[in-house]
């Protein structure tokens, strides 16, 4: 395992070195300031829209970080052939899987967490009651960023990195919908569409930030329950993606 | 990729379990009483925190709401970690 720490710290300092992290989170923060100049019109509970779309923005930037960050790594490692000397002998593959994943997961969270920050700063310069439950809202939002960073490198060991973008935003939006909506989506034949729903995760379980708009506390029981759930469901897109890697062949 | 895909096979039988989703698998208690008043657009009107009844059933059927789904969630967890770790297995045999 120290051959993994020691390779996820130099993949955190070369992501920290590229622009793509810093960009997306100040695109994030400038979309957050924008949310709070939304005029209130002096409607009545103004602060749940504000907590709710700023919640929506960060959920937003955990799927572009996890794309930003991740699409393009293998890519360029065998682009660059710096991936053969590093699995030829210092590296097992599986390290340099969960090395550069645990790098850029480290640079995510850092982003969704200041993203956070940024969004406290906003509800308390508007005067808006900052909830308990805000952080371990993020925490659910950083669980469901490291599952799309599992999915992108999946994607990424056999498509290209224009391709990985549309397929990892096709797969986080329609594992936000419920089984009706996505058997609506075809009517004509649900048992299909249920069948396709049934292999899709259930993103909705990372979302709290409607309980938190409206006052609702969350039972701790149940936040475990969906962190232990999200990160099993990353390990399995790790051990997919692992398996791909081991069948290519490098040269 | 053929026994990766024999071995997705569990995570559609951990799917096709009966509660894989929290409004089709709600108790009938959970959708609350139908409303009796009229919704017309100027008509607006506030429901009591915590009352639910057919204009709130969706916000309570929410998995962070719906115990009922939450053993799926724990169930589900488990046979991924298993799932993950014969995948691991499997394909570290095959590279071999």
């Amino acid at each position: 395992m120290k051959a993994v720490l020691i390779f996820s710290i130099m993949t955190l300092r070369m992501l920290f070195r590229r622009r793509t992290p810093w960009g997306i989170l100040v695109g994030v923060l400038i979309a957050l300031a924008a949310i709070a100049q939304v005029p209130g019109f002096s409607v009545e509970n103004q602060g749940r829209f504000v907590l709710d779309f700023g919640l929506f923005g960060i959920e937003l930037g955990a799927l572009v970080l996890a794309l930003g960050l991740a699409a393009n790594l293998f890519p360029r490692d065998r682009e660059q052939r710096t991936v053969m000397p590093l699995v030829a002998v210092p590296l097992a593959r599986w390290q340099y899987l969960l090395g550069r994943f645990l790098g850029a997961a480290m640079v995510q969270a850092t982003a969704l967490v200041v993203s956070c920050i940024g969004l406290m700063v906003i509800l308390l310069l508007r005067g808006i009651p900052v909830p308990g439950d805000l952080f371990p809202a993020t925490l659910l939002i950083v669980v469901e960023g490291w599952f799309l960073l599992a999915t992108v490198f999946f994607f990424s060991f056999f498509t290209s990195p224009p391709l990985n973008w549309p397929l990892t935003t096709i797969l986080f939006v329609l594992s936000q919908m419920s089984v009706r909506d996505f058997v609506a989506l075809a009517p004509e034949s649900p048992g299909l569409m249920r069948g396709i729903r049934m292999l899709l995760p259930h993103a909705d379980v990372f979302h709290i930030k409607d309980p938190l708009a409206h006052g609702f506390d969350v039972s701790p029981q149940f936040f475990l329950l969906a962190v232990f759930y999200g990160l099993c469901y990353t390990a399995f897109m790790l051990s997919l993606a692992l398996a791909v890697f081991r069948s290519r062949d490098l040269k | 990729m053929k026994p990766l895909l024999l071995l997705l096979v569990p995570v559609l039988l951990c799917g096709c379990a009966v509660n894989y989703d929290p409004i089709e698998s709600a108790p009938h208690e959970a959708f609350g009483v139908e409303c009796e008043h009229d919704h017309d657009d100027d008509d607006h009107h506030a429901h009591a925190p915590g009352e639910i009844c057919s204009d709130t059933w969706w916000f309570f059927t929410q998995p962070w709401a719906a115990r009922w789904y939450w053993g799926k969630l724990l169930r589900d967890g488990i046979v991924l970690l298993v799932l993950a770790s014969l995948v691991t297995v499997a394909s570290r045999r095959r590279g071999k």
